[in-house]
């Protein structure tokens, strides 16, 4: 498995990117993810908007977080099974792997 | 704060029966009876609007009493997530150790001065609103931000970015953001988002430009030119009159800011490129002042200050803006029609409208205002007398009339002139 994640927005508007192998990631790391995906997963079920789908344009805006010049985090899991994506707000996004973005 | 101003769907303000565009016609139309039911109709659609706008954005409701004066706070997060932190210093108070708190402080009220010399604003909201800036935020955080209630700063990480508060643009740019969550909640995604970032690097740069005595060919239209380590490949984060100019990094990656509408980056980063995609309207501004010449602030300023506050709605995308800014120079410098002529050239210019356009083609042949422009006109009733003769360079505006609210209870001009 490989982890990708990146951030993007922020008053500078840069993109920051980096990537960790699942095997290099920390007890208190794959914890962190493996929350997300079970929620991601959760969300879907309940047949909610994933938050990985951001259709650009009106009304179809992912979660934000309230102002202006906020980073959002991307990630993407890839494995045998595909690749998927989670996209979060900075308020939502686990502190622990927050870092990777900036390898 | 728990509530999200940006990220909720908004309530449509248009779910009405009749739909605001075939009113916003009707009220335009020959017959008076009908014309004064439809303007009728879309003040109270547009009060309504501005009810749930207020909802949404905390904005006090029009009745409050303005508080007048210069209201600051700032906070110490002293490398916490800790919200708001230790207050540090207010109004009144005596510098406080901290250099930072000293620079967040100083720089916001600079920023008011700003808004209440130049527009007669009382603060974010018009309403007196308290400044409050939030300093140190986290660890190594390389990034300002306006929270939906105040702005906050992070310290840079040391390897890229240096502290925030020492760059008046950086912290009149987050400052507007408050003004356009009270005024025109432009949406944080794509165009509408673009335009928030726009107006926030344009006040920005025009608060700078103020404080620095400097003209439109004196000033540097730098966003962020002073935020860098040295190890930094560029002279800036952005580049207002040269827009993916400001840097080349190897880490960063190239200034990717177009300066045109054939560029228009089509992205799902940044919520649609709002800090990519603000250049257009960036490089129109600039084409603009430095067409019209003079201080950025006495003329073109005015022009967007109007459009942003009183014009543009939650709706706008780039064209929009256009065609408002070319609507207010006419309403405010109606014995000068170069100013509007100047900006709807660098409009087309940066091609956000066509040089064949009618409303453009109406300023060449110096007719009779367009329809658009007619139905604009009563939004500023009482400032449509010839402004006093005065120099091409620095017309004086009509009389600046003081709003009563900062609420849009005024029928908004039709987009596009009827056909």
């Amino acid at each position: 498995m490989k982890l990708v994640v990146e951030r993007t927005g922020g008053f500078a508007g840069l993109k920051r990117r980096g990537e960790r192998n699942g095997e290099d990631l920390s007890p208190e790391q794959r914890a962190a993810l493996d929350q997300l995906v079970a929620a991601s997963d959760q969300q879907k079920s309940a047949g909610k908007q994933q938050s990985s789908d951001r259709p650009a344009g009106p009304g179809g805006v992912a979660e934000q977080d309230p102002g202006a010049d906020r980073f959002t985090y991307r990630l993407e899991i890839q494995d045998e099974s595909g690749t998927r994506s989670i996209t979060l707000p900075e308020s939502r996004m686990p502190k622990e792997l927050m870092g990777i973005a900036l390898q | 704060m728990d509530r999200a101003v940006y990220s909720e769907p908004r309530p449509c303000g248009c779910c009405f029966i009749i739909p605001t565009h075939m009113l916003e016609r009707l009220s335009t139309s020959g017959n008076r009876d009908m014309a004064a039911t439809a303007a009728r109709t879309l003040r109270i659609n547009n009060s309504l609007q501005a009810f749930r706008a207020q909802l949404n954005t905390g904005a006090p409701p029009p009745a409050t009493p303005v508080r007048p004066g210069l209201r600051r706070q700032a906070f110490n997060c002293n490398g916490t997530e800790d919200m708001p932190g230790d207050l540090a210093r207010s109004e009144n108070d005596p510098p406080a150790a901290d250099a930072a708190v000293n620079q967040a402080f100083d720089n916001a009220g600079t920023s008011w001065n700003f808004y209440k010399q130049i527009f007669g604003r009382e603060s974010v909201d018009d309403h007196g609103r308290t400044l409050v800036s939030s300093v140190h935020y986290s660890q190594g955080y390389d990034n300002a931000f306006w929270n939906g209630q105040q702005m906050v700063y992070g310290d840079g990480d040391g390897q890229i970015f240096q502290n925030f508060t020492g760059s008046l643009d950086v912290i009149a740019h987050e400052l507007t953001h408050g003004v356009t969550q009270f005024t025109a909640q432009l949406p944080y995604h794509d165009q509408s988002g673009a335009l928030n970032e726009s107006m926030s690097d344009v006040f920005g740069s025009m608060v700078k430009q103020w404080a620095n005595g400097q003209t439109v060919d004196q000033a540097d239209w730098l966003i962020g030119a002073n935020i860098f380590t040295a190890d930094f490949k560029g002279h800036a984060l952005r580049d207002m009159a040269n827009p993916g100019t400001a840097y080349d990094d190897p880490m960063l990656g190239k200034d990717q800011q177009p300066g045109h509408m054939k560029d228009y980056v089509q992205t799902q980063d940044d919520n649609g490129g709002v800090h990519i995609n603000s250049g257009i309207p960036n490089k129109a501004f600039v084409i603009a002042a430095k067409a019209i010449g003079g201080r950025s602030w006495e003329v073109i300023g005015k022009v967007w200050y109007v459009t942003l506050t009183e014009r543009l709605t939650s709706s706008a995308d780039f064209e929009k803006c256009a065609r408002e800014t070319i609507s207010v120079a006419r309403d405010l410098y109606p014995s000068d029609p170069s100013i509007a002529a100047r900006i709807a050239q660098a409009w087309i210019d940066v091609g956000v409208l066509a040089a064949g356009d009618a409303m453009v083609a109406s300023l060449a042949t110096g007719a009779a205002a367009a329809p658009a422009v007619t139905a604009a006109a009563p939004a500023l009733a009482g400032t449509a007398s010839p402004a006093k003769a005065s120099g091409p360079k620095t017309p004086a505006p009509a009389k600046a009339k003081k709003r009563v609210a900062h609420h849009r209870v005024k029928p908004q001009p039709p987009n596009q002139p009827p056909q």
